[in-house]
């Protein structure tokens, strides 16, 4: 694992020395980002969240002081938006502060059914100022997770597994997602077009809906739209770096570490030398495995995903888990590289990396381990992909650089590492 | 064949199912396991255009949705659809993509979630099913064992 930092240049040893608990980075753009169990469930402990990287948001009624913390927020670069749990009497989140309510030019409610990997999301999209350290984005929209004033919509439902509880199964098994990734916001242009119209492009992630708590798929101008908080700041807002320490290979109880907002805008986030990967319009780069063999061109970096996720046991040789939990099994630790490549097939950086049993990692109880994997069957003819996820991060610091922003390392949408 | 005249009542009752049926379309016309005619229904329903492609062994019914996610309907020659992939920036509807199998990929995916935030491999003897991907790129494909014709590996789906 020592490896796994050397190869991708770990720590830029210059203006960002953050890394390896060496000089943890401070200031009013770091907010403090721990690697534990997760937020208490019902019964008072930990759910049980395994390589979940957390952070405390701040969200007030915009423009008041009259605000909630809520804890254990998930930090993903693998989506964009912030998204609460609410405290309704069913998900079991922390969100009690009574925010306003979104509204479309019609004066009805804004509602979302927001896609994640194999899920949704659901519940109305509503106004607040959101606070990380010192950094504020004003009056912004965030998704507030609940069933509890409009019931999900059957076109909703298609969109697979409802992730509507803190626990229960599927649990979110935290209290909200912090989505900092590649995009202003979570649809973009697209979900701004009349649904109604006969070509519309309109995924349908936003619906409008009536007092009668009726809700139909609309239309949603982009200002309106679920954002990027981090977009939003008045400064310090082209992107992220996520800093977190090496862990043993046995994995750690609990890592602390750091989500740092700018990338070059201040003595503490610069670039350092890190690698610059561009990345297309869907935010994916090439990976190649083992270096110089297959190319792999759907690849993403995604805090949110829990493990490095790859091809499948028999591609690679790796025996699945017994329990079929999607985790690799091997006897012993394997130690592989990839190289990693922009998309549009330059530059490169070669990446190592160790998978180890899950089973036996799950059983010393830890929460972050640098050597989960699994297998990822994104088999798309342009989409077969590594799925980058947190165990990817420790030991390198994790820029994500958002679309059409300014940086030292040129326009973004980039990840660099 | 016995010639039957329908009663006026009967024939009010097929006049009002039938505009039953005109008004609401029946749901779940979904590929997966059905027959070619729901190609055309979901290609009607994603605003899409359709291209039809393939050999001896099986025919590819290619879609590209008006939200950039394309999908593609494998068929036996004799029209059953055997499998289904798409890819784009969001998931196409997959109770109607699915249809008769979206519960069996709803029950895999609540197996897979607690404790795993990654990627959905899941294969049981009635359905294999693999999601991947993120906001803006999704990826995924499912196929039913016992329909696959003879000779067809399953990578050939995707």
């Amino acid at each position: 694992m020592i490896s796994a930092a050397a190869g991708c240049g770990g720590d830029s040893g210059g203006a960002n020395p953050g890394n390896n608990g060496i000089t943890p980075p401070n200031g009013a753009n770091v907010v403090a980002m721990v690697v534990d169990l997760g937020p208490s469930g019902s019964n008072g402990s930990p759910v049980g969240y395994v390589n979940g990287a957390f952070v405390t948001v701040t969200v007030c009624v915009p423009g008041t002081s009259n605000c909630q913390d809520i804890d254990h927020v998930l930090v993903d670069t693998g989506s964009s938006g912030l998204r609460i749990l609410a405290n309704d009497g069913k998900a079991g989140g922390k969100l009690t502060l009574q925010l306003p309510q979104q509204q479309n030019s019609a004066g009805n409610a804004i509602a979302e059914c927001a896609q994640f990997l194999d899920g949704f999301t659901w519940g109305p999209v509503q106004r607040a100022d959101v606070r990380l350290a010192g950094e504020t984005a004003s009056g912004i929209s965030v998704q507030v997770i609940s069933e509890a004033v409009y019931p999900v919509p059957a076109s909703c439902e298609s969109a697979g597994v409802d992730e509507d509880m803190l626990a229960g199964n599927p649990g979110l098994l935290s209290n909200g997602i912090l989505g900092v990734g590649l995009f202003r916001q979570d649809c973009g242009q697209a979900c701004a077009v009349d649904p109604g119209l006969p070509a519309s492009g309109n995924p349908g992630l936003y619906y409008s809906c009536n007092r009668a708590g009726q809700c139909a798929e609309a239309a949603v101008a982009l200002d309106a739209q679920v954002s990027n908080p981090v977009a939003l700041f008045p400064a310090d807002n082209n992107g992220v770096i996520l800093e977190l320490p090496l862990v043993p290979s046995t994995g750690a109880a609990t890592v602390t570490g750091s989500l740092v907002f700018g990338i070059g805008t201040r003595s503490n986030n610069g670039l350092g030398n890190a690698t610059v990967f561009p990345v297309d319009g869907s935010g994916r780069f090439i990976s190649d495995f083992p270096p110089n063999g297959t190319e792999y061109p759907g690849s993403f970096i995604d805090s949110g995903s829990n493990g490095i996720f790859f091809l499948s046991s028999s591609a690679t040789g790796i025996p699945d888990c017994p329990d079929s939990s999607g985790f690799y099994c091997p006897a012993t630790s394997v130690d592989l590289s990839a190289m990693n490549r922009g998309a549009s097939g330059t530059p490169s950086g070669q990446v190592s990396f160790s998978i180890a049993n899950a089973r036996t990692l799950f059983a010393t109880n830890n929460s972050a381990f640098s050597n989960l994997g699994g297998t990822n069957g994104g088999t798309g003819r342009g989409g077969a992909s590594f799925d980058w996820g947190l165990p990817f991060f420790f030991g390198r610091n994790v820029f994500t650089a958002i679309e059409n922003a300014s940086t030292p390392g040129g326009t973004g949408p980039y990840f660099a590492h | 064949m016995r010639i039957r005249i329908f009663s006026g009542l009967e024939r009010l009752c097929l006049l009002i199912l039938a505009a039953l049926l005109l008004v609401f379309p029946r749901p779940g016309l979904a590929a997966l396991g059905g027959d070619l005619s729901s190609v055309k229904k979901d290609q009607a329903r994603m605003k899409g255009s359709l291209q039809v492609s393939g050999g001896d062994r099986y025919s590819v019914h290619e879609m590209k949705a008006a939200t950039g996610t394309t999908i593609r309907e494998y068929a036996t020659p004799d029209g059953k659809v055997f499998g289904v992939a798409w890819e784009g920036p969001w998931r196409p509807d997959l109770r109607q993509l699915l249809g008769a199998y979206f519960g069996d990929y709803q029950q895999a995916a609540k197996r897979k979630r607690t404790g795993h935030n990654g990627p959905l491999s899941s294969a049981t003897s009635r359905l294999v099913i693999e999601t991947s991907g993120h906001p803006r790129a999704f990826y995924g494909r499912a196929f039913v064992p016992d329909l696959v014709p003879a000779g067809v590996e399953p990578a050939e789906i995707q």
